[in-house]
């Protein structure tokens, strides 16, 4: 079928985009290179990307976007994006989840229902697209990183 | 000194061919996607059948593990369906 061949070739670009995204903004080790593909492949058939991707020895970046079959396009119905510690704990998120209107100061959101949440679980603004967080990330791990004494 | 191993970006066409080549079964997958079902299962003391029922479409799912917990089922369910269409279906009906 013409749309489902479609769907699919729309969903490897995606993919594709989301790993140049990565790859572009850190340094991976090897496992990620032959998992992503994986990963990509196990998204044609389930229609949930899920990525994690280990940044330092302590954080963990995971992506997981929801594709519904069946659109004319490629539509992201859900997703979530995490920077997770060694213990498992939310540093930030983000989701479009469509409860929030406002950020954690009573400021419309810039992209609803896009939207993030803090380590304190403060909502704020996000644009919705995974090069942004992405580098949040990367900001959020470069401000921790310390040259050695 | 330690030596930094470059490691090398696979490119487009080595990545379409992996992703295209269709070494992966929906059962593998299927199974992973059980593993984490049942993990979240376990940790809420919830079937997701229940789970699914209560949390999604409330407020309540903004929370990390529920929301990945809601798209894990829908998937699993999007997968089983795609393996096992309702036309195959009907000639176990009694």
């Amino acid at each position: 079928m013409r749309s489902e061949g479609r769907h699919r070739a729309a969903l490897i670009d995606r993919c594709w985009s989301i790993y140049l995204s990565l790859t572009g903004a850190f340094t991976l080790p090897e496992d990620f290179h032959v998992e992503f593909p994986v990963a990509a492949e196990s998204a044609l058939i389930t229609g949930v990307l899920h990525v994690s991707v280990p940044l330092s020895e302590n954080l963990t970046l995971s992506l997981r976007e929801e594709y519904p079959f069946g659109r004319q396009g490629l539509e992201i119905s859900r997703y979530s994006y995490n920077l997770i510690d060694s213990a498992g704990s939310n540093l930030f998120r983000a989701d479009n989840l469509p409860f929030h209107k406002a950020d954690y100061r009573g400021r419309a959101l810039t992209h609803p229902p896009h939207h993030m949440h803090d380590g304190r679980g403060r909502v704020l603004s996000f644009s919705g697209q995974v090069p942004d967080f992405i580098n949040e990330a990367k900001n959020f791990l470069a401000s921790r990183w310390s040259p050695p004494s | 000194m330690a030596i930094r191993r470059r490691v090398r970006r696979i490119s487009k066409k080595e990545f379409l061919k992996q992703v295209t080549h269709g070494t992966l079964s929906a059962d593998h997958v299927i199974g992973k996607m059980v593993d984490e079902l049942q993990r979240y299962e376990r940790k809420y003391g919830m079937r997701s059948e229940v789970f699914y029922a209560l949390i999604p479409g409330t407020p309540a799912e903004d929370q990390s593990d529920f929301l990945q917990w809601a798209i894990c089922y829908r998937s699993y369910f999007r997968t089983l369906q795609a393996k096992f269409p309702l036309k195959e279906l009907t000639g176990y009906a009694v």
